[in-house]
């Protein structure tokens, strides 16, 4: 292999994401010769791509609106068939355009700007199938969410890309919901706050995604997953809340994790999140407990500098642990 | 090992999930599969011959249909006055049926009035052996979220503690069964064993 061929195969597997530039500039110790004049670089590199990038989401965008008006216009006219082929079968045919485009030009984003045009089409699409077929009941549409979900696990072996990525979890998170409705479904024993439990599992599991993704390909999921997986979790167990003392007090445990977690993980949004969930839940404890033995003007002072308390040490957090 | 040490936070996100799946469809399904009967019910059905979910059939059934002395007695009702709002209606022209379900192979058959008769039934809604007939809003029947489709209804099942299995009513998805359309008439003595 010449230098030639090792510099293009080098390129091929960073654009694919096999390799993240990171690694090789640790490996061969590249970080400070020449940064300098690389950061200049990158910086004008990064402004010009932004507004590629902004445009190829702005255009993508606008083509699924275009799509969502254009075929609703026609919808009555088309049958059944019809229907099928222009929302399903369009997010196929979206779908392996980006797939060729993702091969024939791995280092741009046009072939992930026509999965994300896809990735939207086809459980739409599914649903329609679905709903043109006459299904009734809840276990069809959860395995054909599972094997939307094995399709995006398949095709993001093949391409690994973040946009492909972000549709297998969005399709797996409605698998895990639907099969358990399904099998609950018909249950009447089954507990009011299930689905509680299970926003916090899948919120949980979106937290470990992120952590997981911390090197590679898909570093640009981590802040929605920590997003979501935070808010996800915290939300969940804030329903708790309301009818239960211990779930009270441990929710102020629980935030507390999440305060720690935010340093552990060095995370600004699991910071601001669970700020907020833990001013949210004092706030409730004050207005279930304290609102009518000290009044609600005092208590509303006392919510007041507690707020200010928690904004100061969260900022401190974030000064100190997060953004150094 | 070194793979699962290397992707551990990627294999539990995937095993948190399973799990919590594996679990609930344990607690849903285990019970049930234990939940069984040595007794065999029978039931009626109607139609009003008008409308798509015949309303008033329950009210029809229960004063056509009562067990006393543990027998099936056939009372006749005059529907001229109408059963809901007790004014004279000429057009309510009920059919009622008597169907025999067979718990063991959970299929119904349908059988004449005379047959019905000659049973020796037990009016409770609990049979001896401690299972009960129980009704409530099945939300899996029905259409699915987005698309609303068809409507949710109410199935009927068996019960006993945390179990409960579906039966298997005859015409279960079109209007002949609606709630009201279901009148549990009684366990059948003795049992099978």
């Amino acid at each position: 292999m010449n230098k030639e061929e090792l510099l293009q195969d080098l390129s091929v597997k960073i654009s694919t994401g096999e390799i993240s530039r990171e690694e090789i500039v640790s490996r061969f110790n590249l970080a400070s010769e020449g940064q300098g004049a690389v950061k200049t670089e990158n910086l004008k590199e990064s402004t010009s791509f932004s507004v590629t990038k902004m445009l190829y989401v702005l255009g993508a965008v606008i083509v699924v609106v275009g799509i969502i008006i254009f075929v609703s216009q026609i919808w009555e006219d088309i049958g059944a068939l019809g229907r099928i082929v222009v929302t399903l079968g369009l997010g196929f045919l979206l779908t392996a355009i980006g797939s060729m485009l993702l091969k024939s030009k791995p280092e741009e984003n046009i072939g992930a700007v026509f999965h994300f045009i896809g990735g939207v089409l086809i459980p739409g699409g599914a649903m329609v199938m679905l709903s043109e077929l006459n299904v009734k009941t809840l276990w069809p549409v959860a395995i054909t969410f599972g094997v939307i979900f094995a399709f995006y696990l398949l095709l993001n072996f093949v391409h690994k890309n973040a946009v492909l990525t972000f549709f297998a979890i969005a399709n797996g998170t409605a698998f895990v919901y639907l099969v358990v409705e399904a099998i609950v479904g018909g249950s009447s024993h089954m507990p009011d706050n299930l689905y509680a439990y299970l926003t916090m599992v899948i919120g949980v599991c979106y937290l470990l995604l992120a952590q997981s993704f911390r090197e590679g390909w898909n570093k640009k999921l981590i802040g929605f997953l920590y997003f979501f997986g935070v808010t996800g979790f915290l939300a969940a167990a804030f329903t708790q809340v309301f009818d239960s003392v211990i779930w009270q007090m441990l929710y102020f445990i629980i935030v507390i994790v999440g305060l720690t977690l935010s340093v552990y993980m060095r995370s600004r949004i699991i910071l601001v999140m669970s700020t907020l969930f833990l001013i949210v839940h004092v706030s409730y404890i004050t207005g279930k407990y304290f609102a009518d033995s000290l009044g609600w003007p005092i208590s509303l002072v006392i919510l007041g500098f507690v707020f200010i308390g928690l904004g100061y040490v969260s900022f401190n957090i974030n000064k100190k642990y997060i953004t150094n | 090992m070194e793979f699962i040490k290397k992707n551990f936070a990627i294999l539990l996100a995937f095993i948190l999930p399973i799990g919590l799946i594996v679990i609930v469809a344990l607690s849903v399904y285990l019970p049930s599969s234990f939940l069984s009967t040595n007794y065999n019910f029978i039931y009626t059905s109607c139609n009003n011959g008008i409308d798509y979910y015949s309303y008033d059939c329950n009210n029809y059934l229960q004063k056509r249909y009562s067990v006393v002395e543990n027998k099936l007695v056939i009372n006749e009702v005059d529907t001229t006055l109408g059963l809901a709002n007790k004014t004279p209606d000429a057009t309510e022209n009920y059919t009622a049926r008597i169907f025999l379900h067979d718990t063991q192979k959970n299929e119904s058959r349908e059988i004449t009035s005379e047959e019905a008769k000659t049973l020796t039934l037990n009016s409770l809604l609990t049979s001896p052996d401690g299972v009960t007939v129980s009704s409530h809003y099945d939300r899996n029947n029905g259409g699915f979220f987005i698309f609303g489709g068809g409507s949710s209804s109410y199935g009927y099942y068996l019960t006993k503690g945390n179990g409960q299995s579906k039966i298997n009513l005859i015409n279960n998805t079109d209007q002949y069964y609606y709630r009201n359309n279901f009148q549990f008439i009684g366990w059948i003595l003795p049992g099978r064993n």
